[in-house]
């Protein structure tokens, strides 16, 4: 290349017009590079929107080529992405403006490096903003779910000393006050016999409130791995997450299930109250617990009581099929497999289908309880990366963490024993390790 | 638009009835001055004529005590290592100031590095020496004391005679660039005590390319352009006679209208500095009498000079400034540093120097003009503080 000595028609237009002079209010990012002593100063200030730059503006205490090198790297920059506007040269911008004189190259080609200065102090400044806002924490532990698990891990953890909160989208004490509130929880030791499901929740709540948990009757509806509860009425940040979402009883997926599901029409899920049921002939869909539990709590009401399992025998514990045998309005059909539930305004019939005769029968029944299963509540966390497993429960290690960082999970959503005493250890596991973590002890 | 150039320190135009004198020398006489043929004879004659108008300039009694060079560089060379070499004898010191010319300063460093022992004065803030510090530097061993008569760069003029008679008391070789000050302040190396003179041509309204060195009878210098021997045997070289007969032109008539165009100068000078100094933030650079009278140098904060530079440019006017953006080292202007000016006040110098051509509305466009651009390069200016 020719050694230039004068300016170009560009260099001149630039110098004459400059375009984007000025200081921008509120500016995200400035950058200033050089020094008077040297003979050119420049200051460039920016403005980021979603990462790209929406205005730039200089400032410039220079020589012809100073104050041009200025202006045009502001319009080169406008509108570019920080990472493109990075990759600005100093060669690039001389090229843009045809070139500059070969003694000016150095010491007053610095718009890129300004431009560059700015765009850093603009990232340190997101960061020192985001660990600023990193170390503001709303509480030690936040606790999603107030059922089993949720209560007892935040009694737990405040006992601790940690500043917790619980947040609950439905009812306190979780799918047992929600399905069978007056059940009584014969394999949670050390109950007498007269506790109910919904005595054993309000001394949880008592205990909670004693130890100043906050109780929020709020539904979650976001969870961030930065550790930031979303609900309808605000954020919330915790230095720990623990899941305790529990799960729903799952759809059967039959013909009919729709029509009749809502507004007392015959096809249920549960037996909330057992009164509801008097008189009534019902069938029971599924072959657990659930279903077993549920044919029992109907045994003082409903007129006749069948449950329809497809296995060839029923999943419980000896106790509850000797219950059942004793109930002569009990009748267990095995190997029957659901086919529709049928009716004009409310379930008149059920059609069921033998799979050893495979053969269709067909049922007169008032109502139908789909006692088909549970699956777990995981809506809100399909954004966070949570590892589960095929069936989407959460996967833990032995302390209850997930593969996030601060965040776990207790009760039903994490683990294979649906039961209470479970969800209650694994509330004691989390506030044990959320104290570690946390506080730091000396002897850990 | 109005063009108005003031850049005169930088260069000069010729003088209209100078250059008509030089003409005929270029391609009619054309005779070489040792030639015995008429044509030669001619030169011979121009040249001598050319020797006693600028002996006269400045005061010399005798003619033979101009020595024509081809600029003021050299004559400044040719002074100063001459002497030194002719000299060193007596001495190895050498006396001069922070303020002298590239040529003077890049000389004497250069004797400084074979041997010589260079003091470079400090001045005050006016860009002044004063006669008491140049005795005060006096050593048994300085052999030659050399001070420029007038700065170009911020006009300030030296106390140049008392100076003179220090040097003269202790026999010490005198001396004084007088590039920008002759033709513009009486100069006279007898009542002043000159031992050594530099003049330029262009500065007296000759052409480029020639200069003179005055050497006073009874001082030698060894030279170091050798040949032909002309010149005194200082100079060798044939004679660049179209150039010496426009210096001597020139200088015959700066003999003659230097006191009044030099105070139609000093009026326009005046206004110039009176009007920009209303403008916030600007300083005159230079002391405010003792001045020349074409020379007005201002300097403003917050700015850099090639900036104003370009923008007077657009406006029509031609002028200067001391900027680093503006020199080929990227520095300062020493002149402006020695003065105690910090780096980035000296890159918002602004450097007019008038000459015979300007008039008063010429300095009027440019009191209109520097506000305007000041206050335009401030609006860009990162250091400017905001009201
Ligand atoms: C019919 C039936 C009978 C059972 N009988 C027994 C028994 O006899 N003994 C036994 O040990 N176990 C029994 N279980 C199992 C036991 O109920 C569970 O193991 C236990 O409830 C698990 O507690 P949890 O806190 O993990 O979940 P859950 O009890 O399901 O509680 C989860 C809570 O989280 C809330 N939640 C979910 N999503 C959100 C959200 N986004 N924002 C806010 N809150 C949310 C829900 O509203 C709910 O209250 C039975 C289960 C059923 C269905």
């Amino acid at each position: 290349m020719e050694e230039q000595f004068e300016y170009s028609e560009k260099v001149m237009d630039h110098f004459r017009n400059p375009r984007n002079v000025g200081q921008i209010k509120d500016a995200d990012g400035t950058g200033r590079v050089g020094n008077p002593v040297c003979g050119d100063l420049m200051e460039i200030q920016i403005k980021v929107e979603n990462n790209i730059l929406k205005d730039v503006k200089f400032k410039t205490f220079g020589c012809g080529s100073a104050i041009a090198t200025s202006s045009m790297i502001t319009e080169m920059a406008i509108g570019k992405t920080l990472e493109e506007a990075l990759k600005i040269t100093r060669g690039e911008v001389a090229e843009e403006l045809g070139g500059l004189p070969a003694i000016k190259m150095h010491c007053s080609n610095l718009a890129a490096d300004a431009l560059h200065a700015a765009i850093k102090d603009y990232m340190t400044h997101k960061e020192e903003k985001a660990k600023l806002e990193a170390e503001k924490y709303d509480f030690d532990v936040i606790i999603v779910g107030g059922g089993p698990g949720g209560l007892t891990t935040g009694i737990l953890c405040a006992y601790r000393g940690l500043k917790t909160a619980i947040f609950e989208g439905s009812a306190w004490g979780g799918i047992l006050s929600w399905l069978c509130p007056g059940k009584m929880i014969e394999n949670f030791p050390g109950l007498c016999e007269k506790t109910t499901c919904s005595d054993l929740v309000e001394s949880w709540i008592n205990e909670a409130k004693k130890l100043k948990v906050d109780l929020k009757k709020e539904r979650v509806n976001e969870i961030t791995a930065d550790r930031k509860v979303v609900t309808d009425s605000g954020e919330y940040r915790g230095k720990i997450i623990v899941l305790a979402t529990g799960s729903s009883p799952k759809l059967a997926g039959l013909k009919g299930e729709e029509k009749f599901g809502k507004n007392d029409r015959g096809v249920y899920y549960y037996v909330r109250n057992p009164q509801n049921f008097m008189g009534k002939r019902v069938l029971v869909v599924g072959c657990g617990n659930s279903a077993v539990d549920s044919a029992l709590s109907l045994s003082e009401t409903a007129d006749l009581i069948t449950i329809a399992c497809g296995k060839d025998e029923l999943r419980t514990v000896p106790q509850k099929i000797e219950r059942l045998k004793a109930i002569d309005k009990v009748k267990v059909l095995y190997n029957t497999e659901m086919v529709e539930i049928t009716g004009t305004d409310k379930v008149e019939k059920v059609i069921m289908k033998d799979l050893k005769e495979d053969e269709n029968i067909q049922q007169v029944v008032d109502s139908v309880v789909l006692a088909v299963g549970l699956t777990p509540n995981t809506e809100i966390f399909k954004k966070l990366g949570l590892e589960m497993d095929e069936k989407g429960y959460i996967k833990t290690d032995k302390t209850q963490k997930t593969n996030i960082d601060g965040i776990y999970a207790v009760g039903d959503i994490a683990s294979d024993l649906q039961l209470v005493v479970v969800a209650v250890a694994n509330g004691a596991t989390v506030a044990h390790n959320a104290y570690i973590e946390l506080r730091k002890p000396y002897w850990r | 638009m109005r063009q108005v150039y003031m850049d005169y320190g930088s260069a000069s135009p010729v003088d209209k009835r100078v250059l008509e004198a030089m003409i005929p020398f270029f391609d009619v006489d054309v005779g070489n001055a040792s030639s015995l043929h008429s044509a030669g004879r001619k030169a011979k004659r121009e040249l001598e004529n050319a020797r006693t108008s600028v002996a006269k300039l400045i005061g010399a009694q005798n003619t033979k005590s101009i020595i024509f060079t081809s600029c003021a560089t050299e004559s400044n060379n040719l002074a100063l290592r001459g002497a030194a070499m002719r000299y060193k004898d007596k001495g190895n010191h050498i006396i001069t100031t922070s303020v002298e010319h590239m040529s003077v300063m890049n000389t004497l460093k250069d004797l400084q590095r074979n041997g010589f022992e260079v003091t470079f004065l400090p001045v005050d803030k006016d860009g002044l020496v004063s006669p008491e510090q140049v005795k005060n530097a006096i050593t048994d061993k300085t052999i030659i004391i050399s001070v420029m008569y007038a700065n170009g760069e911020i006009g300030t003029i030296q106390p140049i005679r008392e100076i003179g008679e220090i040097a003269s008391d202790r026999k010490i070789i005198f001396h004084v660039d007088g590039t920008a000050a002759c033709g513009k302040v009486p100069v006279d190396v007898e009542k002043e005590h000159i031992d050594l003179l530099t003049l330029s041509s262009n500065d007296l309204g000759g052409a480029k390319g020639t200069g003179a060195l005055y050497m006073k009878q009874g001082i030698r210098v060894i030279p170091f352009m050798l040949g032909g021997g002309q010149e005194f045997g200082m100079r060798s070289g044939s004679e660049n006679i179209p150039g010496i007969v426009g210096m001597g032109k020139a200088a015959e008539i700066a003999q003659k209208e230097m006191l009044d165009e030099s105070a139609r100068l000093v009026k326009l000078r005046d206004r110039l500095i009176d009007n920009i100094l209303k403008t916030e933030y600007s300083y005159l650079t230079g002391h405010r009498t003792k001045r020349l009278p074409n020379n007005a140098s201002f300097r403003f904060s917050f700015i850099e000079g090639e900036s104003i530079i370009l923008q007077l440019n657009d406006l029509g006017i031609t002028a200067s400034t001391g900027s680093a953006c503006s020199s080929k080292t990227l520095e300062p202007s020493h002149v402006l540093i020695a003065m105690g000016l910090r780096h980035e006040e000296a890159h918002g110098s602004l450097l007019l120097t008038l000459g015979r051509a300007n008039t008063q509305e010429d300095v009027d466009h440019v009191i209109e003009s520097v506000p305007k651009i000041v206050s335009r390069l401030r609006e860009l200016s990162p250091l400017y503080p905001r009201k």
